[in-house]
């Protein structure tokens, strides 16, 4: 038996392209699996294929189906005795988090993916809200853009160092692609979604914490689980309960997640989930440490 | 700043082909100055982000992304070919690159 910490990610930039076929090559009937998730959640994602644009660029749906491949590698590398040593998302990645730790059933873990999305719709209210990764410039050098053009956005992952996700509406954010590219910024992702996860834009959802965890048994994890926001491990009930819904409303801090767990031992990673984009953030994160992508 | 010669080229050059086919898969004997790194292997920005790090690594480079940003905006790179004199302005140039 061995071990190493898995890693969650969020949604998909892009799929390797392999991922049904190393699925389906372990026992998994896809199929079944995306029937499945469509009645859980009432939406058809029968017709899925990898390259279906809609799929990625449809927020929900990719953080659905981003949540199945999580979950499906994660029960593949138990089934070949891979336990994790300790567990963490980024972001949404969390639900697949706490569904490999045993906290929730896969039922539950996408009803919570569509219960917050769906709940932080009607909080914006309709405002057009973006989110932007950069890289290649400092927090400050991307502070100081936001401030010197009155641009309502803010910083709100750090991801590694120069390597940074900022969320704010629509308008600003577009600017902050052109000054920040101005800037000297090596690599701008707009991501494929409409709500401003993580910033002061969407603080009062923790108010709906009851309302998101209705019905759902939550269970105590078997694996230790790393928060990404305040770096903490999850050890009691509330400290997972809360934790739903402070990871959507509170800044992340990745690379300091990935360093707390290096301090305390950990060199082996293995992304659940996919595309590699965690494994590809990890080479700007110092360390002497090893990420691979599960497919 | 390291001493720039053929040595170094060579390196550089040879550095860069495996990376790419290690990331994008494909063949070593494929790839050759004139490929192009977004259409014929579908490379992307943070590939040379990761390619940076390896050099800067190597050559103790003292240089800001930004400043390598700064530069690529004004001198995009399209080709394997292109992306080795890049990196070799890098190595002999370090931030002064954008004073050239």
């Amino acid at each position: 038996m061995s071990s190493s910490v898995f890693l969650f990610p969020a949604f998909v930039l892009k799929y390797k392209g392999d991922e049904i076929i190393r699925a389906e090559r372990a026992g998994v009937d896809f199929s079944s699996k995306l029937t499945e998730l469509s009645e859980i959640t009432g939406l058809d994602l029968t017709d899925f294929n990898l390259n279906k644009n809609d799929y990625r660029d449809d927020e929900l749906k990719n953080q659905l189906l981003t949540y199945l491949f999580s979950c499906i590698f994660n029960d593949i590398l138990k089934a070949k005795q891979i336990i994790p040593a300790c567990l963490s998302g980024l972001s949404m990645g969390l639900y697949a988090a706490l569904y490999a730790s045993g906290s929730i059933s896969f039922a539950e873990g996408a009803l919570i993916i569509q219960r917050v999305f769906n709940k932080l719709k009607s909080i914006i209210h309709g405002t057009n809200y973006s989110m932007l990764a950069i890289i290649g410039l400092e927090k400050n050098d991307i502070n100081s853009i936001i401030i010197n053009n009155k641009l309502i956005c803010e910083i709100v992952i750090k991801n590694a160092n120069c390597s940074y996700v900022v969320s704010g509406e629509t308008s600003s954010v577009s600017s902050l692609y052109t000054y920040a590219q101005e800037e000297g910024a090596l690599h701008l992702t707009q991501m494929p979604v409409r709500i401003p996860y993580h910033s002061s834009f969407i603080s009062n959802f923790s108010t709906y914490e009851n309302e998101i965890l209705n019905g759902i048994d939550l269970r105590m994890n078997k694996y230790p689980l790393r928060s990404a926001h305040n770096q903490s491990l999850l050890t009691t009930f509330n400290d997972i309960k809360q934790e739903i819904t402070k990871n959507i409303v509170n800044p992340l801090d990745w690379e300091k997640t990935l360093t707390v767990m290096l301090t305390e031992g950990y060199n082996s990673f293995i992304e659940c989930g996919p595309g590699d984009n965690l494994k590809r953030m990890s080479k700007f994160i110092s360390g002497n440490f090893n990420v691979e992508a599960v497919h | 700043m390291a001493i720039v010669n053929e040595t170094v080229r060579n390196e550089v050059r040879d550095i860069i082909i495996r990376f790419f086919a290690d990331e994008c898969e494909v063949d070593i004997s494929s790839i050759n100055d004139s490929t192009h790194i977004f259409d014929d292997l579908d490379g992307d920005s943070l590939m040379f982000l990761e390619l940076i790090e390896i050099f800067k690594k190597k050559y103790n480079l003292n240089i800001e992304l930004k400043t390598i940003g700064k530069y690529s905006v004004k001198n995009p790179v399209r080709t394997i070919g292109e992306l080795i004199n890049m990196q070799m302005l890098i190595i002999e140039h370090e931030n002064d690159i954008l004073n050239m």
